[in-house]
């Protein structure tokens, strides 16, 4: 069963100066189809402004495709790039509440959540201040917290390694195989192909918008390397 | 209607929480904070007294001037700072519009639901005046709450409208100041819709806010019923104006997420 299937997405940006400004067409996607089974867990790597973020928005139904077509199946929660929807004039309960709802997490369903977002991140004694008190790692925290607990059938998943400490990292990789073994689809973007290469079991490689290569872990990522070399690997 | 129920069932609270933000913003770092809900009209209330009762000498349907304007500037009020919420609801949400994705509507129905808070305080006061000045008060009392409903439907369809053209041309944020002045003056709010000559009656019940502040006027002030003639026409420009905004806001709405940040 297809839980994401794409035939042949466009996506064109107009970047102007202003409203009456000349049309300056940029395609952030061209002609990339693929599909992906429900359970598979599939990296995304490419250069910056290949397109890996639009793709994720198309996919989370965020914006929309200028032609061709997406089919999703399941709810499809973004893991990582919720940070920055976090408000900071609100505490960190009112944030929990004001994210599952923008989620359209039921009524019945949120306050059970919300004792459980509060025990993950680790920070539960701080969740009563406003977050502007909070340390950027806590703020990665609660959004992690928040998006990992939202029901969800699909995970997009961006630069899962930069979310808190060694500590909540670890909390982060055993939420992740829990996922895993739910059988939930998920769509990992990241620069550090080791991780990649650990987590997938298949990886697109994108270049301005096209799919370069589109298979098991080993073969991209080696035709990655040998295209960019080894500066590209995070440390 | 089972479907919008439903829907309003999953997305209420998100409103609730959006308008939250909004209350937040506007109070939580005053020092007056929510007095300001009672500050803001009763300041209008007494320019208005000063001007259009003092200087200019204007009569009031037979009522003290000062809860005759009160009765119209917190329904005014209500109108007039829910569309200056609304126009950059969009463009302040930014944030959680390109993340997550939610019905857009629920973000401009917040602002007006915020504004609700303050019309709430202030229509308190007013009925403390009605008491002050000894207005008769009867049941037709109770018809406020369908005036206040097709009030509704006006500011739901010109918020929509505001808050998505804004995102593609933010001169209207800018020009809405000046437009809500306009508007305030060709409505009945510091002078009497009986003020208005019969020839030019039509044209002036085309804005909606005349028929619906005369209403609130005569129910009130007058322990009367709303005309039918002038509320009916509030209604079906309402309605229109509902239906038009809804419409252009679904129209634009997908491309919102790619145009906000342009």
């Amino acid at each position: 069963m297809k839980s994401i299937d794409l035939k042949s997405v466009y996506k064109k940006y107009n970047k102007r100066d202003s409203c009456l400004g000349k049309e300056d067409p940029l395609w952030a996607l061209s002609d990339v189809s693929f599909s992906i089974e429900k359970g598979e867990i599939v990296g995304i790597i490419g250069p910056n402004g290949a397109g890996k973020s639009t793709l994720m928005r198309l996919i989370s139904g965020i914006s929309f495709p200028t032609k061709g077509t997406i089919d999703v199946d399941g709810k499809v929660v973004p893991l990582i790039s919720i940070e920055g929807a976090l408000q900071y004039i609100l505490t960190g309960r009112e944030n929990i509440f004001l994210l599952l709802a923008a989620f359209g997490v039921k009524n019945a369903a949120r306050k059970d959540l919300s004792v459980k977002i509060a025990e993950f991140s680790g920070i539960s004694d701080s969740l009563d201040m406003q977050i502007t008190k909070l340390s950027f790692g806590m703020l990665s925290r609660l959004s992690f917290s928040i998006a990992a607990h939202v029901p969800s059938e699909i995970l997009l998943i961006d630069e899962v390694l930069s979310v808190g400490d060694q500590d909540f990292q670890q909390k982060c990789f055993s939420k992740i195989s829990q996922f895993k073994d739910e059988g939930k689809s998920m769509l990992f973007i990241s620069h550090d192909l080791k991780s990649i290469g650990d987590i997938c079991s298949r990886v697109i490689w994108l270049d301005k918008g096209r799919i370069v290569d589109d298979g098991p872990p080993n073969s991209v990522i080696g035709g990655y390397l040998a295209r960019y070399g080894t500066a590209n690997l995070s440390p | 209607m089972v479907s919008v129920l439903k829907r309003f069932s999953r997305w209420g609270d998100l409103v609730f929480a959006l308008a939250l933000i909004n209350v937040k913003h506007r109070y939580k770092q005053g020092y007056l904070r929510i007095a300001w809900a009672v500050i803001n009209p009763l300041f209008t209330m007494l320019i208005l007294f000063l001007v259009f009762s003092r200087v200019a000498k204007l009569p009031s349907e037979g009522v003290p001037y000062p809860v005759f304007s009160f009765a119209a500037l917190v329904p005014w009020s209500l109108f007039a700072a829910s569309m200056g919420f609304c126009v950059y609801s969009l463009t302040a949400n930014y944030n959680l519009i390109t993340r997550i994705n939610f019905p857009r509507t629920t973000i401009p129905l917040a602002s007006i639901l915020a504004t609700f808070l303050d019309f709430a305080i202030a229509f308190s006061l007013l009925v403390v005046l009605l008491f002050i000045f000894k207005i008769k008060v009867g049941f037709t009392f109770l018809l406020v709450v369908p005036v206040i409903l097709i009030q509704l439907l006006l500011m739901i369809g010109l918020g929509l409208s505001l808050s998505i053209f804004n995102v593609y041309l933010r001169d209207i944020q800018s020009a809405l100041p000046l437009i809500l002045q306009a508007w305030m003056l060709i409505s009945p709010v510091g002078y009497s819709m009986d003020m208005v000559g019969d020839n030019l009656r039509f044209f002036y019940l085309l804005n909606p806010m005349a028929g619906l502040l005369d209403s609130y006027r005569k129910i009130l002030l007058h322990d009367q019923m709303p005309d039918p003639y002038y509320l009916g026409m509030s209604f079906v420009i309402s309605a229109a104006v509902f239906a038009a905004g809804y419409y252009f806001f679904k129209k634009n709405e997908k491309k919102l997420a790619d145009i906000i940040l342009l």
